[in-house]
């Protein structure tokens, strides 16, 4: 492994630790909390929700070529509105990014699309995740785009009424693209997978 | 009994390459039926210093691509002990490319240069022919590229870089056998002569800046090339040995050479096959240009046994005898040598990988031709990785017992 990437993953490491430790925490929640987490303490639901997550994310390039994961910080930004009870729907958008010291490049992973998050079971609070839509990838003159899809699961816990602080997994993965360095093809059949882990607080 | 040596390698590993040879299909030219000697091989005669005889060091040969004999790499001490005087860099039967492309025929280039049409000869020495080689190189990817992808190189390379002759202040064509092989697919052997800057022109070793116009070059009609032949000169012995005053001499600041070829193979209608652009680094060549001197050569050595160097420096330890400068004892013989890999570009996703191009590396054609030399290219476009190489050999000193100048 190159030692400078190496030494570029601790801080985003240190960041793994942290998501996963709050990520526990919101995995189990206090006794005494209604299980009724799919409404949010919410009586019936309706309206529009909006959700911001923030974690780690491992992002790699995947062909003959390319270079190994790398770690980085996420964020994402979601709205929508409630399809059923059980079922949100929305637009999301977000990315991550890697700095890459000894080459002094950064890594950017941009990403949008639908996204629909659902409840199996109403006293649960677990959900199931899968969205698709566009993820680029952008470092220096070299760019990649491409369709993707994502799948992942979550896990609500109430704060306060309409309130909902939670931890998710997700993995995009994105393939049949070409990665270019501005108009010439470098390489084909190139795929793109960010494995995200994150917390978010969602309102409604 | 008389010891037979078949050339670099053994007859037998000659015979499983010309079987993998006719089996391979990425590269690799065959192995012909010997059919001659070029005008490179046996040319070296010993010296007063050296023990091998000529029927020794001649033992170690290559068969060209077009069957004649020529000299190749040997080690500075034969097995049995006898010292050439000379070395000739890295002993490429390391490379993980030699089982491929073979021992290389030092001369193959300048061999036909006259049939090719040129209308005049060039033939180098023999001690002048340098190898290095790095496997596994992690190459450098412009534009961002190298935070996304990674691409190793193995690299075989033999420069014609004699430093010990005026033959550099004046001629910039030399010959220079280059193969790559990168794990993205991108890959070339080239054999040419390289025009290295301009005819008859040198740039000075310690000031780019100070162009030296140092005569007519050899053969006149020497094509200007890209890149330059940076040689040291009396003006940069003034700065940073004579002047030194109290301080310590710096040779390695005074003294080193800096060849930076631009190389290029490419067709009969221009189109650009490969180029590539290594530069060549030399350290304590015994030579440098002086045009108060006769023939404009003057010799490291001598700064030695007057001013301020003696006993400092690269002078420490030099008995209080001088040294003459084609003695082993002298430490300036140019045998500190690195190489800058720098970029490597290929355009051939059609193919072939077979061509043929004149000496000089232009006019490339499928087929041979009269004066013709033989090119390897693989079956690919990397123009958007901007691929650059690494120094290869900065810790490495090819000194070895009885070796001296001329080298």
């Amino acid at each position: 492994m190159n030692p400078a990437r190496s030494s570029s993953r601790r801080p985003t490491r240190r960041l793994v630790w942290v998501t996963l430790t709050i990520s526990c925490l919101a995995a189990f929640p206090p006794d005494g909390v209604a299980q009724d987490v799919a409404t949010s303490g919410k009586d019936v639901l309706d309206g529009f929700w909006l959700g911001v997550t923030a974690g780690a994310g491992a992002a790699r390039l995947t062909c003959d070529l390319c270079a190994p994961r790398d770690l980085g910080p996420s964020v994402d930004i979601a709205a929508g509105a409630y399809a059923s009870p059980r079922l949100r729907v929305g637009v999301e958008a977000g990315g991550w990014t890697h700095l890459e010291e000894e080459l002094e490049v950064r890594e950017t992973v941009y990403r949008a699309g639908v996204t629909a998050q659902l409840h199996p079971r109403a006293d649960s609070g677990l959900q199931l995740i899968g969205g698709f839509g566009w993820s680029g990838y952008r470092a220096d003159a070299f760019r990649y785009d491409a369709a993707r899809v994502t799948v992942g699961i979550a896990w609500d816990l109430p704060l306060a009424a309409g309130l909902v602080i939670g931890n998710s997994i997700t993995i995009d993965a994105a393939s049949f693209g070409s990665l270019r360095n501005q108009d010439v093809k470098v390489a084909r059949g190139v795929g793109l997978s960010v494995v995200r882990l994150g917390v978010y607080l969602r309102q409604g | 009994m008389t010891r037979e040596r078949v050339g670099y390698p053994r007859p037998l590993i000659l015979a499983a390459l010309a079987v993998v040879a006719a089996c391979d299909t990425t590269s690799g030219p065959e192995i012909p039926e010997m059919i001659g000697d070029g005008v490179a091989y046996g040319i070296w005669t010993p010296g007063p210093h050296d023990t091998c005889t000529q029927a020794v060091h001649d033992s170690y040969f290559a068969v060209g691509p077009d069957g004649l004999r020529y000299p190749t790499w040997h080690p500075p001490v034969d097995p049995g002990g006898c010292a050439s005087g000379h070395e000739h860099g890295r002993d490429p039967s390391g490379s993980d490319l030699f089982d491929e492309v073979g021992p290389i025929p030092f001369g193959y280039a300048n061999q036909h240069l006259p049939a090719s049409g040129f209308g005049a000869v060039r033939n180098e020495d023999h001690v002048g022919h340098k190898v290095e080689w790095e496997n596994d190189m992690e190459m450098r990817i412009g534009d961002g590229g190298g935070a996304a992808l990674a691409v190793r190189c193995d690299v075989l390379v033999k420069m014609h870089q004699g430093t010990h002759s005026p033959d550099a202040f004046t001629n910039n064509m030399h010959e220079v056998a280059y193969h790559l092989r990168c794990s993205d697919g991108t890959g070339f052997s080239a054999t040419l002569l390289t025009p290295i800057g301009e005819g008859g022109e040198l740039i000075s070793g310690c000031d780019r800046e100070r162009h030296l116009q140092a005569g007519v070059p050899t053969p006149p009609n020497s094509p200007d090339g890209g890149g330059q032949r940076a040689i040291p000169d009396a003006a940069c012995v003034a700065e940073h040995v004579l002047a030194s005053g109290e301080g310590t001499p710096r040779f390695d600041q005074a003294l080193r050479e800096s060849w930076e070829i631009h190389a290029e193979l490419r067709t009969s209608d221009g189109r650009r096959l490969v180029a590539f652009n290594p530069y060549f680094q030399v350290l304590d060549p015994s030579r440098y240009y002086d045009p108060a001197a006769e023939g404009s050569l003057a010799r490291p050595i001598d700064l030695c046994y007057e001013g301020v160097a003696v006993g400092r420096d690269r002078c420490e330890g030099l008995p209080a005898e001088p040294v003459p400068w084609d003695d082993p004892r002298s430490p300036f013989k140019g045998v500190r040598r690195f190489v800058d890999i720098n970029g490597n570009t290929v355009r051939n996703t059609d193919g072939p990988n077979v061509w043929y191009t004149d000496p000089l590396g232009r006019n490339a054609r499928t087929e041979p031709f009269p004066g013709s030399v033989r090119q390897w290219v693989g079956r690919r476009n990397n123009e958007g990785l901007d691929l650059h190489g690494p120094v290869i050999g900065r810790s490495r000193d090819y000194d070895a017992p009885g070796v001296h100048a001329p080298g």
